[in-house]
């Protein structure tokens, strides 16, 4: 049992290391896998970096055959060289720029001295047709006087054989007997010797007359040929226009070049104004630094200044006498406010003046109209109505009453109606009052009858 | 003098004097009769056979002296092109008025051409008649010139070699320009040496 206990706990003890060692295992094979995962990763990635490297070294390829292609053979290729070179051409092209810039101005140059020398030419080139024409000119003339040298030396040819004959004639005459054959002989002669110098200027006057017609022939409308000068003239025709022509073109050109100077040279004018005629090259302007024209700028400047200040000031004072004087406007308005009250009061003491006195005689009115009333009713009605008091309370008393204290007294109460209030002498009207108030209920009539009443007694008592 | 002066030789610093002398009564002519400054500030003296107004204002003159010795002292070494008496608005420092006193160098008629030992022979009567009839024709300038209605200041400016030195007290500027300027050429005298030519240029009043 003891080896059994022994064995199985072994055994058991054995299976949880195996449980441990299992667990571990499991534990690294999870390591390993995510490693692998890792790896995997890696390698692609690497894969990628390759492909991209050859891409890179077959561009440096390019760049290192583009450097090669435009570095010198023998040189190590490199950026710094490329770089160089490229500076290089790029220097190269700014000179070829300004290379090209000069030939161009020397072309324009050369085009306008070319220009120039083209004007010179034709001008040369009209000069010489003016010369040949010149030329021909004198050609003419020269034939001309070779023909009339050949005029003259025939007519000169014939006065001296007309002399010659002459002279023979002479020795002719001289021996006074002569034979007269010889005498034939010597007239035919003479007659020979006639007839040819006749042959002869009939010859001249054909030829000459066959020159008047070819002359004539032609067009004679050259105002400068006079018959002296058929020839000329005719040539000068023929030539003439063109010549004119031509004169006309060369002095149409100077023009243009004047035109072109005389432009020229009043730019250069203007530019000489505005410079103020100052060659800036050759001189300086220099004057004194304490000079009138300083010293009055600073003079200005100061007095603007000054004023500037001065302005300043009075613009403070200015305001400032503003602000006072609306103070004292203010104060002014005021017054002349109460001065307006004083005036109204004065007036309005007038107007009360006036009314107080219309009053008054309105008053006065009232009561000399109510004292004629009250005698009037007196006089009428035979009775004294005076208001007592400020009641409503009227005292009556009678024209022929015997004594003044035998009055009457009645009140106006709310209704309007007359109540009669007892006076020591109603007392004694008893019989009256009872007849007439209490039976006929009428205050006039028994009024009335104390009014007969009265009057008869006072009638009584006087007779 | 020796005996020379009476052969009537005028050398290159006599005829520089010359010129000095009628730059000062030509200037203090102008500004008399251009009205730069107050009548009262002028006095009258005799010269050319003229009488001239010449100022009294002691800053004037002390200028004038200055400028003039110094533009003698370089006439006489022929460095000067020309001088010019600039008349400016003082507020607005508008250039109104250039008097141009160009010089000319010449060679005179000496025996000798070495350019330090000119001479000339012309009489001193004659260039001064020539000088008076220059300032006759600056006083008749007024007659034309437009009318300086505002207040007015002037200087002198000389145009100099570039190779001539500055002294101590003096400046390089610039030119004078005048806008819509006309200008007026009046008469030329000449000492044989130097000829002077006056020229007038004033803004045109549009």
């Amino acid at each position: 049992m003891d080896k059994e206990l022994e064995r199985l706990r072994s055994n058991n003890k054995h299976l949880q290391e195996l449980l441990g060692n299992k667990l571990l295992l499991e534990e690294q094979v999870y390591d390993l896998r995510s490693r692998l995962e890792r790896e995997e990763g890696a390698r692609s990635e690497v894969v990628a970096l390759q492909v991209q490297l050859k891409h890179a070294q077959e561009e440096v390829k390019e760049w290192v055959k583009v450097a090669q292609d435009h570095c010198s053979p023998n040189m190590l290729v490199s950026p710094l060289a490329l770089r160089a070179r490229i500076e290089e051409l790029l220097q190269h092209d700014v000179l070829m720029a300004s290379e090209k810039n000069t030939k161009a101005s020397e072309s324009k140059t050369m085009e306008s001295e070319l220009l120039d020398y083209k004007q010179k030419c034709e001008i040369y080139s009209k000069n010489m047709e003016e010369l040949n024409v010149a030329l021909k000119r004198h050609k003419a003339f020269k034939d001309r006087v070779q023909k009339k040298l050949l005029l003259v030396s025939k007519e000169r040819d014939c006065y001296k054989q007309l002399l010659e004959n002459f002279e023979k004639d002479l020795t002719i005459s001289n021996p006074i007997a002569p034979d007269l054959s010889s005498t034939e002989n010597q007239l035919k002669t003479r007659i020979e010797m006639l007839e040819k110098t006749l042959v002869g200027y009939k010859d001249m006057c054909a030829s000459l007359e066959k020159e008047l017609n070819t002359a004539k022939s032609l067009p004679n409308s050259d105002p400068t040929g006079d018959q002296s000068s058929v020839n000329m003239s005719v040539d000068a025709n023929a030539t003439g226009y063109e010549h004119f022509k031509k004169e006309l073109d060369t002095l149409r050109m100077e023009n243009e070049r004047l035109r072109r100077r005389k432009e020229e040279l009043e730019l250069e004018l203007e530019h000489r104004c505005l410079k103020g005629d100052f060659n800036m090259e050759k001189y300086k302007v220099v004057h004194m630094r304490l000079n009138p024209a300083n010293e009055a700028y600073e003079n200005a400047d100061n007095l603007i200044e000054k004023l500037q200040a001065e302005i300043e000031r009075l613009k403070r004072k200015n305001k400032k006498l503003e602000e006072d004087n609306e103070v004292t406007q203010a104060r002014l308005n005021e017054t002349t406010n109460m001065t307006m009250n004083f005036k109204e009061i004065n007036q309005l003491r007038g107007e009360l003046e006036s009314m107080n006195s219309k009053m008054k005689k309105m008053k006065e009115c009232y009561k000399s109209a109510s004292m004629e009333f009250r005698e009037v009713v007196y006089m009428l009605f035979g009775y004294r109505i005076d208001r007592v008091g400020s009641n409503t309370n009227y005292k009556i008393s009678s024209m022929y009453a015997e004594d003044p204290d035998h009055y009457l007294n009645f009140r106006l109460n709310e209704s309007n109606m007359l109540d009669m209030l007892e006076t020591p002498y109603s007392a004694t009207l008893k019989s009256l009052i009872e007849t007439q108030l209490v039976g006929n209920k009428s205050l006039p009539a028994f009024l009335s009858a104390l009014t007969l009443d009265l009057f008869q007694k006072a009638t009584i008592t006087l007779s | 003098m020796s005996a020379q002066a009476t052969k009537n030789c005028i050398t290159l610093k006599g005829s520089a004097q010359i010129i000095a002398e009628y730059l000062k009564y030509g200037i203090n002519s102008i500004l008399f009769q251009r009205g730069i400054y107050p009548a009262e500030t002028f006095e009258s003296t005799q010269q050319y056979g003229l009488t001239i107004l010449m100022s009294k204002d002691p800053k004037i003159e002390e200028f004038l002296k200055k400028v003039l010795e110094q533009t003698e002292e370089w006439l006489g070494k022929n460095m000067i092109n020309k001088v010019s008496m600039v008349i400016t608005n003082a507020h607005t420092k508008e250039v109104l008025e250039c008097w141009d006193f160009k010089m000319n160098a010449e060679l005179g008629d000496g025996e000798t051409i070495d350019p330090q030992k000119l001479t000339s022979s012309k009489e001193l009567k004659r260039i001064q008649n020539e000088i008076r009839d220059v300032m006759r024709q600056i006083s008749a300038t007024v007659t034309y010139l437009p009318l300086l209605d505002c207040i007015c200041t002037f200087d002198v400016m000389i145009h100099t070699l570039q190779t001539c030195d500055i002294p101590e007290s003096w400046d390089e500027t610039g030119p004078a320009f005048i806008q819509n300027a006309q200008a007026v050429q009046l008469r030329s005298f000449s000492t044989g040496l130097h000829k002077v030519d006056t020229v007038v240029n004033y803004k045109m009043s549009s």
